[in-house]
């Protein structure tokens, strides 16, 4: 049985911009009320309550998480508000303008110092010259191109998404999805659990999520910056994505065939459910490991 | 599944040459990253020059880049997405690796010290690629299109591997009695939640009153005939799986698809969000519109969220 916890550091990257709430002066709520939180009814609301549910211990594994709710916060405003939507992207569209202006500024200034360099043709005293101011524009021009892409694609992704698409369930419920497991005694009882792992793996279906978008599932990804591992993470991903486990899970009921899965990726598996890369990456690891370290067409 | 076309190979050094020079950035999720992240130079700027003089991407004398002939560089370097698509055949597994900025495409591959791009193409361009990698049905009228509950599914299973255990079926061979099928699953009726026997019975009947199984008067049932091609071609070695990843800040869009080739047709295996099992046949039309939803951009929905969107809406960017 794996057990999981910790979780992934933030890496750097503007604040974005979010919609002053506006709504009107609130009536005084009834004790109870405060008492009482409504219980989350989706994803969105599940990623602002989960900390508090997380201070109560329960049994079985845990996932820490994340503090950072920014993005998801900019997605629940958008739901059903075309006007938020609207603001959000002004004002998406201005911060990327202002980074842009920045970039070209410094742009400007270290072409002046590549001219320098080329009419010196980068000999190793230019070079050693020039490298301080170079290294020190490059980096900044470094850090808003990065905040220019944050910018676009968050705004690109409001668009896409128009706030149907919320966090994936599937790292809150992996204790219960454990404990059935580990009732279970039979291959074709743990297969039973498998194939039907679509409900926590997406988004909670609404009658209002296109149905383009109820497979997209969103996640978080944390330190591959600190680590420039991006590539190797995605690869690992798609291999222990559980979309793909239930795919899998299911051809095989019909041909029999023994799963397959190299030490390497066992070995990524279990480094993974440490949380170098935060609870979203946990939580595929952890249901990966779950069923694909047995084989459900033995009985 | 082709080698990349066209392909630009550049070394280390020219990389960290056109790092240098600002010609190229770095965003984190590239997998070029490393080159920002290690803040690497060229061990000589002046072979890396001439080398990338002569692969024509450098003026010779300013030492700039020039910035049309790096645009390929710079869809790899500055992605916002990036598609797998990984081709398992039994022990054999065959990786492309494309990377995705505002619409254009780059296949991408490093091979020890040298780093391949293919040339710049569109995301319509790539989804076609991936369709002329397969051989769909031909018969669109009798395509299977099927929702499973897990436990209907599991029953489907026990019939579908009674049909492959038969070489040439011939007729009533490949029958089985409900106590033979009951007989494939364990009793754990005393555990809650689990599905027993009565469910299981029950399964069986709503494949019967669905036609996916024929009872006959012995109480013998078998997998309806439309069913024995795919019972029999289905191999849980032999798919292509797609990942596609649409990057943000910390957060990651995914869209996972697995098809499985078949000796005469395609199928597409998925979970579905109510927590069902779907199998979808494809002909070469479904083919393209599941592999533009698998792969290609998201549209923008904001401007009316319920209008359903297909595949033309996918490439409304490219």
């Amino acid at each position: 049985m794996s057990s999981i916890g910790g979780g992934g550091g933030r890496i750097g990257g503007p604040q974005g911009p979010l919609v002053p709430t506006s709504t009107p002066a609130e009536a005084p709520k009834k004790a109870e009320e405060v008492a009482k939180p409504p219980a989350p009814n989706d994803g969105f609301e599940r990623g602002t309550t989960a900390k508090r549910a997380a201070d109560t211990p329960v049994p079985g594994p845990t996932i820490k998480v994340e503090g950072d709710q920014k993005f998801n916060e900019m997605l629940r405003q958008t739901r059903n508000d075309p006007k938020a939507l609207t603001a959000l992207a002004n004002t998406l569209s201005l911060t990327f303008n202002r980074f842009a202006a920045d970039f070209g500024g410094d742009k400007n200034k270290v072409s002046t110092l590549l001219d320098q360099l080329s009419g010196a043709k980068f000999s190793q005293l230019a070079v050693e010259q020039t490298r301080g101011e170079i290294s020190s524009l490059r980096e900044r021009m470094s850090i808003t191109k990065h905040r220019m892409a944050i910018q676009k694609r968050r705004l690109h992704a409001l668009k896409q998404l128009a706030g149907r698409v919320s966090d994936s369930r599937f790292a809150e419920e992996m204790a219960s999805i454990e404990a059935k497991v580990e009732l279970l005694e039979t291959g074709w009882a743990e297969s039973f659990v498998g194939l039907g792992l679509g409900k926590v793996i997406y988004s909670p279906s609404h009658e209002e999520t296109p149905e383009h978008l109820k497979k997209v599932v969103k996640t978080t990804i944390s330190n591959t910056k600190r680590n420039h591992d991006a590539e190797a993470l995605g690869e690992l991903m798609s291999e222990i994505h559980p979309a793909r486990g239930v795919s899998q899970r299911a051809a095989r009921e019909i041909d029999g065939k023994d799963k397959r899965v190299s030490q390497e990726v066992l070995d990524q598996v279990r480094k993974e459910q440490r949380g170098p890369h935060g609870r979203s990456v946990q939580a595929f690891a952890a249901l990966f490991e779950l069923f694909e370290t047995s084989d459900p067409t033995e009985e | 599944m082709n080698a990349i076309n066209n392909e630009l190979k550049l070394a280390e050094d020219e990389i960290a040459y056109l790092r240098y020079t600002c010609n190229i950035f770095f965003l984190p999720e590239s997998p070029l990253y490393v080159f920002e992240a290690e803040k690497r130079e060229p061990k000589s700027f002046g072979a890396a020059h001439d080398a990338l003089t002569k692969k024509g991407l450098v003026d010779p004398d300013t030492w700039r880049g020039k910035e049309e002939a790096l645009a390929t560089l710079a869809v790899v370097a500055e992605c916002d997405a990036r598609v797998l698509w990984q081709r398992h055949m039994g022990e054999e597994k065959v990786v492309r690796d494309f990377y995705v900025q505002s619409g254009a495409v780059v296949e991408y591959k490093r091979d020890g010290h040298t780093y391949h791009f293919g040339a710049e193409t569109s995301e319509q361009d790539m989804v076609a690629e991936v369709v002329r990698g397969f051989t769909p049905a031909q018969h669109a009228s009798t395509l299977l299109d099927l929702v499973f509950s897990p436990g209907e599914y599991l029953v489907f299973a026990v019939f579908a591997r009674d049909v492959r255990a038969v070489a040439e079926p011939k007729s009533g061979e490949d029958r089985m009695t409900l106590e033979e099928v009951l007989a494939c699953f364990d009793d754990e009726s005393d555990v809650p939640s689990i599905p027993n026997d009565s469910d299981f019975q029950r399964h069986t009947q709503t494949l019967v009153d669905r036609d996916l199984l024929k009872k006959d008067a012995g109480n013998n049932f078998t997998l309806a005939t439309e069913l024995h091609a795919f019972a029999r071609g289905m191999s849980s070695e032999t798919y292509d799986a797609f990942t596609r990843y649409d990057f943000i800040d910390e957060e990651w869009l995914i869209r996972e698809t697995t098809i499985y080739p078949t000796s005469d047709s395609i199928y597409l295996l998925s979970s579905l969000s109510d927590g069902s099992v779907s199998v979808q046949e494809l002909d070469s039309q479904k083919l393209s519109e599941v592999i533009a939803q698998a792969i290609a951009t998201l549209p923008d929905i904001s401007d009316n969220p319920m209008k359903p969107r297909f595949a033309k809406d996918f490439f409304v960017r490219a």
